[in-house]
């Protein structure tokens, strides 16, 4: 495995790739606040982000560019990055090029939080705007918890055990919520349409409550990135190196959840970023995990601002739920990854 | 994810009847979103490129002179969602969330103050040419803004969130919410008195009012067996129908039929076909033009409705938008289901 090497030539690319991608970032975010189903000139455009207290733009300007604009580009960057690195750890610790940020059940236990919401409304529960994404989250996270008790053999969690628990739970939640729906009276459009996922109408509170969970996850996987490579070689050999892998497990599945959960509650359910982006990383900077992580966080960012901005923009008055777009643009370079992966 | 797709094509159409979208469904569209998600991509430039002229801000138009109204305002009303919202002075940019409020709009002399309503809004013809900002389920927020409305009217279709995010981008939303035929004639009242229109309103009001009851004295009127059974299809596969807290159940209801899947207890029920032949309606009401496929359907050449040549497509919009066209449906359905009054 040459990528595990840090030998100058490595070390310079990987530099240039970080440099690269928060370039992108940055230029992408910049693009994306300007660009809208409503023109605002540039001058203004300027004019509104150096005075954030009042500038000389009309106020709706003001209030599409700092309301709308601003925190959706900052939200689609913290969704991919949470995406992205719950899919790296997933993928690490399971040695499963196939695990997903949704492994565990996250996105089957999101929607059926989300669904309960729904129903729930409809039969005169309470309807503010927190309590889909509340119970989403909690729907997630319970599974997630689920998927641990199943998986769990006296005080060891076999990995294989975790990820066949988490197919069956997924598909039982899954049924439950297609069973719900029944009942969801009209309310069940919904449903389907959070299940797609979409990043329109949130706002600086989505911003900020996904936050925490993305800042606390990054500081645990910042840390974690040698334990993360030597479950690369096995949970014996790791065990055997002296790693504490039970409770290393732990940590990790559960900042990998708490990612995904958090991601999922804010934006519905959107695939294949977490999927391909550490791939993708893995192609650019290799396996280790000291550069795949920042490597996928900002990689991961990049591509949701990206397909998020595709999403506002393609077809108008109306958006496609961004999930149609992170699987159409990831299916084809998905594959052509593996191609070229076999072709060496 | 085979789920959501199998769920797409019903529930495009459920959109449009819930969503009052009537004709506008595309049965067969499945993948439209996703033969322009492939078209565009790598594109993002030129899309966004073409996107940016379309925005030309609409001067204040000169509103017409609602001094008789004036002394009303401002006005203070409680929204379906409960919210207290107030109108200092007459609104004279409106946006409508639904193709059913811009009906009411237009049917309370709205129509000038009318800036911009939401997708599938078709009639009156007149609507067609305004801007659309999206629809109940995807809203473009920053178009909204952009036409710097002083009053958003939106039905229950719109999300609590979209109505709270509206809120909180300073926009005024007023939120209704009619589940029955009295329902929709209380909304026009309201909308009335919050824009400044209460005499029209009440004048509108008062002469559907006559309309429905003139059907139910013709109803009353009528030999107590003369009360068809009636199944209308909202969507073939699976069957799905129309039951108690529709529009649809109640219509039936006043024009003198009796709604068999009256003991669903949903408004939107799947129903089973062994169900429909053994409660044998003597009129079927179709919403999707497919009445050649169901006059094929094994069985069902024995229903009543059938052998008598009663099976009917309707245009979906008059019978299901909670608007004033809403009279009008009962009116034909009443037509419909007793020919020789």
């Amino acid at each position: 495995m040459p990528g595990l090497k840090s030998g100058p030539e490595s070390a310079s690319r990987f530099r240039w790739m970080l440099w690269g991608s928060g370039l992108l970032l940055a230029v992408l975010g910049a693009t994306a606040a300007a660009l809208g189903p409503v023109a605002v000139p540039l001058p203004q455009l300027l004019n509104i982000l150096l005075h954030p207290r009042g500038s000389a733009a009309p106020e709706y300007l003001q209030t599409i560019v700092w309301q709308i604009r601003l925190p959706r580009v900052l939200l689609a960057m913290e969704v991919g990055a949470a995406l992205s690195l719950a899919g790296v750890t997933y993928q690490g610790l399971f040695r499963n090029p196939l695990a997903d940020p949704y492994v565990l059940g996250v996105s089957s236990g999101a929607a059926l939080g989300a669904t309960l919401a729904v129903v729930w409304r409809h039969w005169g529960g309470p309807s503010g705007a927190w309590v889909l994404p509340a119970l989403a989250f909690a729907g997630a996270l319970f599974t997630t918890a689920v998927v641990y008790l199943l998986g769990q053999q006296g005080r060891r969690l076999p990995l294989t055990g975790l990820l066949l628990a988490g197919v069956a739970v997924s598909a039982m939640s899954s049924a439950l919520v297609s069973a719900l729906l029944i009942f969801a009276g009209q309310s069940m459009q919904e449903v389907v349409y959070w299940m797609m996922g979409s990043l329109n109408g949130r706002g600086w509170p989505e911003v900020v409550s996904i936050l925490p969970f993305l800042a606390g996850g990054s500081a645990i996987l910042a840390v974690s990135a040698r334990p993360l490579d030597l479950f690369l070689a096995g949970e014996e050999r790791a065990q055997a190196l002296g790693l504490p892998v039970e409770a290393t497990k732990l940590l990790l599945l559960t900042s990998g959840a708490l990612l995904a959960a958090a991601a999922v509650a804010t934006s519905g359910v959107i695939g294949f970023a977490g999927l391909i982006i550490p791939h993708a990383a893995r192609l650019l900077v290799g396996p280790a995990h000291r550069r795949l992580l920042p490597a996928a966080a900002l990689l991961g960012a990049a591509f949701l601002l990206a397909t998020d901005t595709v999403a506002r923009l393609m077809v108008q008055p109306v958006e496609l739920p961004i999930g149609v777009i992170t699987a159409v643009c990831g299916s084809p370079f998905f594959l052509w990854l593996l191609r070229r992966q076999a072709a060496r | 994810m085979r789920f959501m797709f199998t769920m797409g094509r019903k529930i495009r159409h459920l959109q449009a009847v819930w969503e009052r979208r009537g004709q506008a469904t595309d049965k067969g569209g499945g993948g439209w979103r996703f033969g322009l998600a492939i078209g565009a991509l790598g594109i993002i430039i030129a899309a966004s490129a073409m996107s940016l002229p379309m925005y030309v801000p609409v001067a204040t138009a000169a509103t017409a002179d609602q001094a008789a109204a004036a002394p009303q305002f401002p006005v203070q009303m409680v929204d379906a969602t409960g919210q207290n919202v107030t109108l200092k002075a007459a609104p004279h940019r409106i946006i409508t969330l639904a193709p059913s409020l811009t009906e009411m709009a237009y049917a309370l002399g709205l129509g000038q103050e009318l800036v911009a309503v939401s997708a599938y809004s078709d009639y009156p013809p007149e609507a067609k040419s305004l801007p659309v900002v999206g629809d109940a389920f995807s809203l473009s927020y920053e178009k909204l803004l952009a036409y710097q409305p002083d009053l958003v009217l939106a039905d229950e279709t719109l999300q609590p969130q979209a109505a709270a995010r509206l809120r909180q981008l300073g926009v005024t939303v007023f939120v209704v919410a009619p589940k029955t035929l009295p329902d929709v004639l209380s909304t026009l009242r309201q909308l009335g008195q919050l824009t400044g229109r209460a005499a029209t309103a009440d004048r509108l009001v008062a002469s559907l009012q006559a309309r429905i009851r003139a059907v139910e004295e013709k109803v009353a009127r009528l030999p107590a067996t003369d009360r068809p059974r009636v199944y209308v299809e909202i969507w073939n596969n699976p069957l799905m129908t129309a039951g108690p807290g529709s529009f649809l159940d109640e219509l039936i209801r006043l024009a003198g039929g009796v709604n068999v899947a009256a003991g669903t207890g949903q408004a939107w029920p799947q129903i089973s076909a062994e169900l429909i032949l053994a409660a044998n309606p003597d009129v079927i009401l179709l919403t999707i033009k497919d009445k050649e496929e169901v006059l094929k359907r094994p069985g069902w050449s024995s229903l009543n409705a059938v052998r008598r040549g009663r099976v009917y497509e309707v245009v979906p919009d008059t019978y299901v938008r909670t608007g004033p066209r809403l009279v009008d449906a009962l009116e034909s359905l009443f037509a419909l289901l007793h020919p020789e009054q």
